[in-house]
């Protein structure tokens, strides 16, 4: 299966002859560890580990944690574990060298005037949750500006989205938001939404899929960073696309209640934080006018102990810290709490597109969807 | 070929588009705020899989741009890439050739050479307290 390559536009910045050969060295060093390194961690497991707590415990371990605990003595899961943490890395290293060389070059052009809107507010606290660590290891997260309007949190993201996910996310970085359309389409069939609101759309990959579905209808985006904002208009304008980004916290919106057809997120909550999580709920269910509709597409986090380590991976080594929190938890009854009707919300396994950088943690990948009418 | 077409011409860049060269030089940050986790017993085995991942990056860099000289020699008719399998070094170009992967070859194994010495001399202090008692007085 051949990498592919991002599909070039106006806003992300030119590759010179060496940034190219080594996000090509990235991405082919990436999978590598994904299709030959990371399955024989399962093997580790089964043959050292698991006998290794067997003998010491007489029983096999209960939860994901005790499966931790003897896998990080275990030499192969150490080296992994070193390599694909160095390997994440590298990734935003590749990436943002680019960013850097041509980095008021790239604000400059974000300035002229795209389509739609942008609305950004300087105020705007940053949640504690996206401050306190850099999440997936991007240095300075979605909302850091290393310059003077800048766009470079968001130049960045683009191109390593790509790499992250192996190409799966499609030469426009839209695989995602084109699966929620696909998921829409077969289970909320009969709704033509007008109003549509994508919570945490960051460079808006997952938004634009849901304007091309519905050119019709006017497509809103928030993020709690500015940078990714700036880039998401520039880039919008980009591929020809009006949408209407502003900068705020979906846990509390300035949008009028009632006010959205449909509530979408893609790889939203695992990003936020435990008191957050309810009131982004909340707030969705204070937006969506009755018989609107939310979809929040997210990861797994595995099935068995094994699994649930494996996924919490991310966790302790890529900054990803609130996800071991939704370790066992249905995103449905959170929703349920918050008041959306127990018959019509749903955490739904789909599997439409298979995410190549992840897609080892668990015998087979799956998304989980979160689904909920009001 | 022409002989002006050889001529590689040289872009002007300005003082402000100059490349950045001292490594803290650059303006976006290249380290995520959080505390990385310590794989290895010896966090000397971290560091050093640190550097060899990015040595490994630097290498396949270097061979994707050789790559691309090759290509563009041949496009030019400078070169045919099947000329460098078959090329074969003379005595004086085999010698110079030796000499210097033999050096190569040395430099990077001193490591051991090193310990190996350390254990051979005599005169090798064995601890850095002797070597402090030896220009102490």
């Amino acid at each position: 299966m051949a990498l592919g390559a991002l599909k070039r536009h106006t806003a992300l910045p030119a590759l010179n002859h060496d940034e190219q050969a080594r996000q090509d060295f990235v991405g082919q060093f990436r999978r590598h560890l994904s299709e030959h390194v990371m399955p024989g961690n399962h093997m580790a497991y089964e043959k050292r580990a698991a006998p290794r707590f067997k003998a010491s415990h007489g029983r096999s371990p209960v939860d994901h944690r005790e499966v931790r605990g003897v896998m990080e003595q275990d030499g192969y899961y150490q080296f992994w574990s070193a390599l694909q943490r160095r390997s994440q890395e590298i990734m935003w290293e590749a990436v943002t060298d680019p960013v850097d060389r041509q980095q008021d070059a790239l604000i400059a052009r974000s300035r002229r005037a795209g389509l739609g809107s942008l609305r950004l507010d300087p105020a705007l606290l940053i949640p504690r949750y996206q401050s306190a660590v850099d999440i997936h290891l991007q240095p300075g997260g979605y909302h850091t500006e290393f310059a003077a309007d800048d766009v470079s949190a968001g130049a960045m993201y683009d191109q390593a989205l790509f790499l992250y996910s192996n190409g799966s996310t499609g030469s426009d970085n839209g695989a995602m938001g084109d699966l929620l359309v696909q998921f829409l389409r077969e289970h909320h069939g009969s709704l033509a939404p007008k109003r549509i609101l994508d919570m945490g759309c960051g460079i808006g990959n997952s938004l634009l899929p849901w304007s091309k579905a519905f050119p019709s209808s006017q497509v809103h985006g928030i993020d709690i960073g500015a940078p990714v904002l700036r880039y998401a208009h520039a880039r919008a304008k980009a591929l020809g696309y009006s949408v209407h980004l502003s900068q705020q916290n979906a846990e509390r919106t300035d949008f009028e209640a009632s006010s959205f057809d449909l509530i979408v997120s893609h790889l939203l909550l695992h990003e936020t934080s435990r008191s957050a999580l309810p009131r982004i709920l909340a707030e969705c269910r204070r937006l969506l006018r009755p018989g609107g509709v939310m979809l929040h597409l997210e990861i797994p986090r595995g099935d068995t102990p094994v699994e649930q380590f494996f996924y919490n991976w991310e966790v302790f080594n890529n900054n990803e810290t609130f996800a071991q929190f939704l370790t066992g938890v249905d995103l449905a009854t959170l929703a349920r709490e918050t008041g959306f009707a127990a018959k019509l919300t749903r955490t739904i396994r789909y599997a439409r597109h298979r995410a190549a950088g992840q897609h080892l943690y668990g015998k087979t990948f799956y998304w989980n969807v979160l689904t909920a009418t009001r | 070929m022409a002989k002006k077409s050889t001529t590689v011409r040289r872009k002007v860049t300005s003082r402000r588009t100059a490349p950045k060269t001292s490594a803290n030089s650059t303006r976006i940050s290249r380290v995520a705020k959080g505390k990385r986790p310590q794989y290895f017993s010896d966090p000397a085995i971290d560091k050093l899989l640190w550097m060899t991942v990015s040595l490994m990056e630097e290498l396949s860099v270097t061979r994707d741009r050789l790559d691309t000289v090759e290509r563009l020699l041949e496009r030019r008719q400078t070169l045919q890439r099947s000329a460098i399998e078959k090329f074969a070094p003379d005595a004086v170009a085999q010698s110079e050739r030796d000499a210097r992967r033999g050096a190569f070859v040395a430099r990077v194994m001193r490591v051991v050479q090193a310990e190996l010495e350390e254990m051979s001399r005599d005169d090798m202090p064995q601890t850095t307290e002797e070597m402090v008692a030896a220009v102490a007085s």
